[in-house]
């Protein structure tokens, strides 16, 4: 824990990546003592809904509810509302971007050789010789597969047609960050963010100078790290990049974001995309679906009014819709 | 005339047989086929409520609706902020050479920013204050004020 003018911080690990919680002081009479009890609360809440969405939308836990319905061979699978509903923004997600965030790349994902835990995946590998690559089956079949997809939120039942894998990660951390949020600012009664792994949400009043964040290529990195300091006063800011999570197979480099239209890793002029939007998951769908579309990302990010910071794979920054400028420029 | 009609009639036998065979694999290739066609007009649906649902745990009652996830436009567009971010400060030093680097396509030139060397040109230093001209006025002899506490390290966004 970290007290800090008139802020508390906490840092810890879950979900694979790293977790944030700041809050603000809500009144000049909080003092540390008050501070770091509104943070107890705060945490408790935050622990709480990270837990519930590991426990329903993790690809990598075998009792996950998610795992459960990606093994169920085609037939309908009753679902918790919690499950319902990041299936539902996953499908949002697919429907807003014509299909470049397609929840249905699971498959892709594994056959990419992102088949477990980040943590794990690093010891994994240097024992394992290289496993298949996608092949053209499976991309036709990843290219439609979130039509295929029939949720039914009234009776909370999920069919996934065989063969076909679901994973969240687009949109599921940055919605846990979103509800983290939430939950942190009622519980602590007043202002938090949150960063799930650099997926950032805001609850509650803002600081006087907004929350203060830095846009990088690794949201482990230093903030001293190459990028920009900008800060907001509410929403979401996520930040997708295919330097991190890299990986190497059939001497190939690999990353996380898979375009599913081919079923590989997606081939993008940006490096890395930070957006800015009313909550995180939105940040994020845009954030994801820039680096997919590579050049066209600009337009539709503009057309969509979501303030941007677009960084190519050299470095070159370029920024849309109302972001800031570099400074100096 | 026997063996003529059952010449006849064998003939007849086996154009019913091929034809029963070409109909069996007719009946098969449309089948496929209306199957391709189904599975394209009538995909998968989501079936949703009609209010957004957030509260964990509240149990599904009435306010149903449905709709088609293949459908577009019915999804709720991605929502900008209320406010959009403001700048605080940049330190991004990409290589000269970098710089000449053109944006993945030329859509995007409208909305290029000068070339990153100018990122960290001096003069966009703020020039030091206090140090080499005398304040204003005379500072006052009470005691100093209290210094304003630090504020944390900025939160970072990257990948992850």
């Amino acid at each position: 824990m970290n007290v800090s003018g008139g802020f508390v911080t906490a840092t810890w690990e879950a979900l694979g990546t790293s977790i944030l919680l700041r809050l603000c002081r809500s009144s000049a009479s909080d003092g540390a003592p008050e501070l770091e009890s509104r943070l107890a609360a705060a945490r408790l809440a935050v622990e709480r809904e990270l837990d519930a969405i590991d426990r329903a939308c993790s690809r990598f836990r075998a009792d996950s509810e998610l795992s459960r319905v990606n093994a169920s061979g085609g037939r309908p699978t009753a679902v918790s509302e919690l499950l319902a509903q990041a299936l539902e923004l996953a499908l949002r997600a697919a429907e807003l971007t014509d299909g470049d965030v397609d929840p249905t790349v699971g498959r892709a994902l594994e056959l990419a050789g992102y088949d477990r835990d980040w943590g794990l995946l690093g010891v994994a590998r240097e024992a394992q010789p290289d496993t298949a690559r996608p092949s053209l089956a499976l991309s036709a079949h990843v290219r439609s597969g979130w039509r295929t997809i029939a949720l039914d939120c009234r009776t909370l039942t999920v069919r996934v047609p065989r063969g076909i894998g679901l994973d969240l990660g687009a949109t599921a951390k940055a919605w846990v960050a979103d509800r983290a949020a939430a939950a942190a600012a009622r519980a602590a009664e007043c202002g938090a963010l949150v960063s799930v792994g650099g997926d950032i949400s805001t609850a509650g009043p803002a600081p006087a100078g907004g929350w203060r964040i830095r846009v990088t290529d690794d949201h482990r990195s230093d903030p001293s790290a190459a990028g920009q300091t900008v800060s907001i006063r509410s929403g979401g800011l996520a930040t997708s990049s295919t330097s991190v999570r890299r990986w190497s197979q059939r001497g190939e480099a690999m990353h996380h974001i898979i375009d599913p239209r081919t079923g590989q890793p997606a081939r993008s002029g940006w490096r890395t995309v930070s957006v800015a939007a009313a909550n995180c998951v939105d940040a994020n769908i845009a954030a994801t679906a820039a680096i997919v579309r590579s050049g066209r990302g600009t337009r539709w990010l503009s057309d969509a009014g979501l303030p941007a910071r677009l960084v190519s794979r050299r470095g070159y920054v370029t920024a849309v819709a109302g972001w800031p400028q570099e400074a100096g420029r | 005339m026997r063996i003529h009609t059952t010449h006849t009639r064998d003939a007849a036998l086996q154009q019913l047989h091929r034809m029963n065979r070409w109909l069996l694999a007719g009946s098969v290739l449309l089948t496929g086929a209306f199957t391709e066609v189904a599975a394209n007009a009538f995909p998968g649906r989501t079936v949703k409520k009609s209010a957004a649902t957030s509260s964990k745990g509240r149990a599904h009652r009435g306010g149903t609706s449905r709709r088609s996830s293949t459908s577009t436009g019915s999804a709720a567009p991605l929502k900008p902020p209320a406010q959009t971010p403001q700048v605080l400060e940049t330190s991004s030093s990409p290589s000269a050479a970098e710089a000449q680097e053109a944006a993945p396509n030329q859509e995007a030139q409208a909305t290029q920013e000068p070339a990153p060397e100018h990122e960290a040109a001096p003069t966009q230093e703020a020039p030091p204050t206090g140090a080499s001209s005398p304040p204003a006025e005379a500072p006052h002899e009470s005691a100093p004020e209290p210094e304003p506490e630090p504020e944390p390290e900025p939160v970072v966004s990257g990948g992850s």
